[in-house]
């Protein structure tokens, strides 16, 4: 099993794709800031000097050696709460992304691959669903119900579902009219076994693409809303919370608005190069 | 027999790749005359087209590059003049179209309009007369209607007429040899006899020499006087049309007609020709063909075998001919 | 007593096919695409039927649509008695197993990802007839049998070159054991060497089991090489049915003639002035009315433009689409 597994490896890293995505800077600076930002939520106990909700220093002190970035208005160390805000981050991201694919694609898969009347029916409820702004659909429901996380989380995963359902089911269409396709249910090969042999397989790729460059949207949602005062609340260590604090202090103490607003915006970048560099890679005809 | 319009002596093109050496054309030696038709065959990957695009010096570079030979055209070695020379010969002299006429042809330009800019770059035509030279030219192509026809688009020609609209675009420079690749492989089987007879006319009507590369044997004893074989870069059997599908001499030659289909041959029984075709970066010792020969012997596996004369004109490269006996 | 009806395997009446060429301004078409234009033939058990004809006649949807594959536009097809529109799609999966295909390109038939053994043996396993161990075994056996090395199977279809993988694909039919056959210009895509190899392959495959091929091919060498009955394609229509010899020694329609005229073979003798068919393979968007051949056609008559002649039997199952004829 391990022999395989290197083995598989190994035609991975030397296969013309990823010599393409090594070739590519900005994917692989992406990669790095990925890589850093993952490493930061798995092992933030580990990485960050202090814990992110005690305080534990005086109040809104500027950076020094003992606080690199400086302390927030309840003498919490701001370093530790970015870092621990990437736990916090990804993990909404992750969950938020994870239901728009888990409704998404098999959506797609179906709408692609039987056409007709299903097509016709899924794609109109894509389109109804696109057409809502997110912000907007998701402030009405937390309105609706109760303000919270969950309810963030689970309105923004009904809305943006579109997306996926759409790439997924252009990936099978093209998938579908593959030689071998027909070959397939030449002999004998059951839809559903066709589906999740040739086609699924097959639409893995513009998946992760799609993936990678939605999750820094889902953080930027979740935080943006964190800042409108929805969604998380202090203390626990969110970037958009943070950021909603630091506010009223961009005057003085600017740092830790900067400090916050920076890693919003490296951890989107990152993301986003790396989306990128995956799509040219692996389908550079990747079309929304 | 009277000079040769062109001689090719020891052409070696060879393509310089991460994975090795690709020997494409490995030392060979041709010549074509003036108003004949010679064919070049053989299967994919021996190196026909390969030695077309050297004639012009065209050829992919890198990885690829024309390491020895002469080619003496018009008392020039067309390998040792300028490029600045070798221009002028190109489309002029020596002209070429290929399989696919789909892709020669810009989609955006009328027809009349690429033949008449092949004109002026070659003829000096007074500005005046470019529209009638083009229409001849059709004309000479048999393409019906061709005042009107100068005028339409690529995508408004049937395959067939592409390909003869790219034969009179070749013609238009006059040149003195014309090397058509596989100039019918893409094209419908009624349609291939059209564009065959047209290249026969054109022997015919206007003394033209043609060099025609193909894989298909049928196409080669239509319409070539000469014919050379080549074989992983090699030239193996060059004779007259009659001499090499009357009485081919090389192992390889008589396996590729036995193994051409035909309704008097039994079901089941073409011939075969075991192994696989060679590697170029890697070929067999001395005769490339030994892996694959029935007749093979000793010598066979350690020495290139000479070109030898085994009849008027017929040359073969076999051990089985040392000495030209047979 | 079986009746002369169980000769018959597969039956063809009034098949059509078109395809939307240009859609309309609402949810009709403005143009179609003819592909099949009511084509009736029929395939006796045991033979090898070729269907031969040029770019646009329509043969390789019809093997398509015997198989089900596609939906016919109109008309019928019959799988030994039972027609096919009838099945519902359980019954017409289960009707797969008695048919096959092999394609033109190999490779584009494979799933790049599959393994070999998986290739070969997914239809065992989606037909539930082996699994495991025992699939392993019968996919061993069905590569020997068409020559390649059981130990092959652990590798990818990119591995081979491009007749062994049509032998992986003679291979996956092989295992299944059908009755019936599709070859789709099987060997177009080969070199001749390696098409003698297939050929023979197939020639002794049929004989050895008994199979019934459905043989289409644009290639009127390897036509006449392997089949027992042709049937003559042109722009969606069916002009002609005979047995080989007959159709070789007496062509009747016009088009048969023109096409047999049109066959190029590695003769010695050069052949005198070929008849040759003027004008263009016309388009199946939009094809000329009534007899789809009379633009061409040099006995042409008032009849033969407004009205398509009925395919008719002139005796020994020769039959014709030809105003000429009766």
């Amino acid at each position: 099993m391990f022999t395989t597994f290197t083995e598989w490896a190994r035609k991975k890293w030397t296969s013309p794709a990823a010599r393409k995505f090594r070739r590519n800077k900005l994917a692989l600076a992406g990669l790095v800031i990925v890589s850093i930002i993952v490493f930061c939520a798995v092992f933030a106990d580990f990485v960050a000097p202090y814990d992110p909700i005690e305080k534990v220093g005086p109040k809104l002190a500027p950076p020094s050696r003992q606080f690199l970035l400086g302390t927030d208005v309840a003498g919490r160390d701001i370093l530790s709460r970015i870092i621990y805000g990437t736990r916090t981050g990804l993990m909404i991201g992750l969950t938020v992304v994870g239901l728009w694919a888990v409704i998404g694609v098999p959506l797609g898969l179906i709408a692609g691959y039987y056409g007709g009347k299903i097509d016709y029916v899924v794609m109109r409820a894509a389109d109804s669903f696109y057409a809502f702004p997110q912000l907007v659909f998701v402030l009405a429901i937390s309105g609706l119900f109760r303000p919270g996380l969950d309810t963030i989380v689970i309105a923004l995963g009904i809305i943006g579902w579109p997306l996926y359902a759409r790439v997924v089911r252009g990936k099978v269409l093209e998938v579908k009219a593959e030689e071998y396709v027909e070959a397939a249910r030449a002999f004998g090969e059951k839809d559903r076994n066709i589906i999740v042999r040739h086609v699924f397989p097959n639409c893995l790729a513009p998946i992760i693409v799609v993936l990678t460059l939605g999750l820094p949207t889902a953080i930027l949602v979740t935080s943006a809303l964190s800042f409108l005062g929805f969604g998380v609340s202090p203390p626990t260590a969110e970037w958009g919370c943070d950021l909603s604090s630091a506010r009223g202090y961009m005057a003085d103490q600017w740092w830790w608005a900067t400090s916050v607003g920076l890693a919003i915006v490296i951890t989107v970048l990152g993301f986003n190069f790396l989306g990128d560099g995956l799509r040219d890679a692996l389908d550079p005809r990747l079309r929304y | 027999m009277a000079k040769p319009l062109l001689k090719v002596r020891g052409l070696k093109t060879y393509f310089f790749t991460d994975e090795g050496v690709v020997k494409a054309v490995d030392g060979i030696d041709f010549d074509i005359h003036k108003g004949e038709i010679f064919g070049l065959v053989g299967e994919s990957g021996c190196g026909k087209s390969v030695t077309a695009l050297s004639l012009l010096r065209v050829v992919q570079s890198p990885p690829g590059r024309i390491v020895d030979g002469r080619v003496m055209f018009e008392g020039m070695d067309l390998m040792k003049i300028s490029e600045k020379e070798m221009r002028r010969v190109r489309g002029a002299k020596i002209s070429m179209i290929f399989q696919d006429p789909h892709s020669s042809l810009n989609p955006v330009f009328r027809i009349g309009d690429q033949i008449a800019e092949a004109i002026q770059l070659h003829q000096r035509a007074v500005k005046k007369e470019v529209p009638s030279k083009v229409a001849e030219a059709l004309d000479l192509v048999r393409i019906p209607d061709p005042r009107d026809r100068m005028y339409q688009y690529p995508h408004q020609f049937s395959g067939g007429m592409k390909q003869r609209a790219m034969i009179a675009m070749m013609l238009a420079c006059n040149p003195a040899l014309l090397i058509a690749d596989e100039p019918t492989t893409a094209v419908d089987v009624t349609i291939q006899v059209q564009i065959l007879e047209l290249l026969k006319e054109l022997r015919e009507k206007q003394g033209a020499s043609i060099m025609l590369i193909t894989h298909n044997l049928g196409v080669i004893a239509e319409v070539c006087d000469r014919v050379a074989v080549m074989y992983a870069g090699n030239i193996v059997e060059q004779a007259d049309m009659a001499s090499l599908f009357g009485g081919p001499k090389h192992p390889y030659t008589n396996a590729l007609l036995g193994a051409f289909p035909s309704a008097e041959k039994k079901r089941g029984q073409l011939t075969v020709i075991p192994g696989f075709v060679p590697s170029l970066i890697n070929p067999p010792s001395g005769c490339k063909f030994h892996p694959r020969c029935p007749y093979a012997k000793l010598i066979c596996t350690e020495e290139m075998p000479p070109a030898v004369t085994v009849g008027e004109g017929h040359i073969v490269r076999c051990h089985l001919y040392e000495g030209g006996k047979g | 007593m079986r009746s002369r009806a169980d000769k018959k395997i597969v039956e063809v009446r009034g098949l059509k096919k078109y395809f939307i060429a240009e859609r309309g301004l609402f949810f009709g078409a403005k143009k179609w695409v003819r592909a099949v234009d009511g084509v009736d033939f029929q395939i006796n058990r045991g033979e090898i039927f070729g269907l031969v004809g040029e770019s646009g006649c329509g043969k390789s949807t019809v093997g398509k649509l015997i198989l089900g594959l596609w939906k016919p536009t109109a008309g019928r097809v019959y799988f030994d008695g039972r027609d096919i529109a009838e099945m519902d799609g359980r019954e017409l999966r289960k009707l797969r197993r008695r048919m096959s295909i092999v394609y033109q390109h190999p490779y584009s038939s494979f799933n790049p990802r599959m393994l070999v053994r998986d290739i070969v043996g997914r239809p065992l396993e989606a037909f539930e007839i082996a699994k495991g161990r025992r699939k392993e075994e019968l996919v061993a056996k069905a590569l020997q049998e068409v020559g390649l090395n059981p130990e092959h199977m652990f590798r990818y279809p990119h591995e081979f070159s491009g007749g062994q993988q049509q032998r992986i694909a003679v291979a996956r039919v092989l295992a299944l054991n059908p009755d019936f056959v599709v070859l789709d210009e099987p060997t177009s895509a080969l070199d001749m060497s390696v098409q003698a190899h297939i050929l023979n392959l197939l020639s002794h495959l049929h004989q050895k089991y008994n199979f019934t091929y459905l043989f289409i091919s644009h290639d009127l060498n390897v036509i006449e090489h392997i089949s027992d009955r042709i049937g003559v394609m042109y722009v969606g229509k069916l002009l002609e049915v005979a047995a080989k010899e007959k159709l070789y020694q007496n062509p009747l329609h016009p088009y048969t003639r023109f096409l047999l005229e049109a066959v190029l073979t590695p003769s010695p003798k050069r052949r005198r002035k070929r008849e040759i068919l003027k004008g263009e393979v016309p388009s199946p968007i939009n094809p000329p009315p009534g007899c789809r051949f009379h633009p061409r056609c040099p006995y042409a008559m008032d009849v033969c433009r407004k009205q398509f002649p009925e395919l008719m039997d002139v005796g020994g199952g020769h039959q014709v689409a030809c105003h000429l004829v009766g």
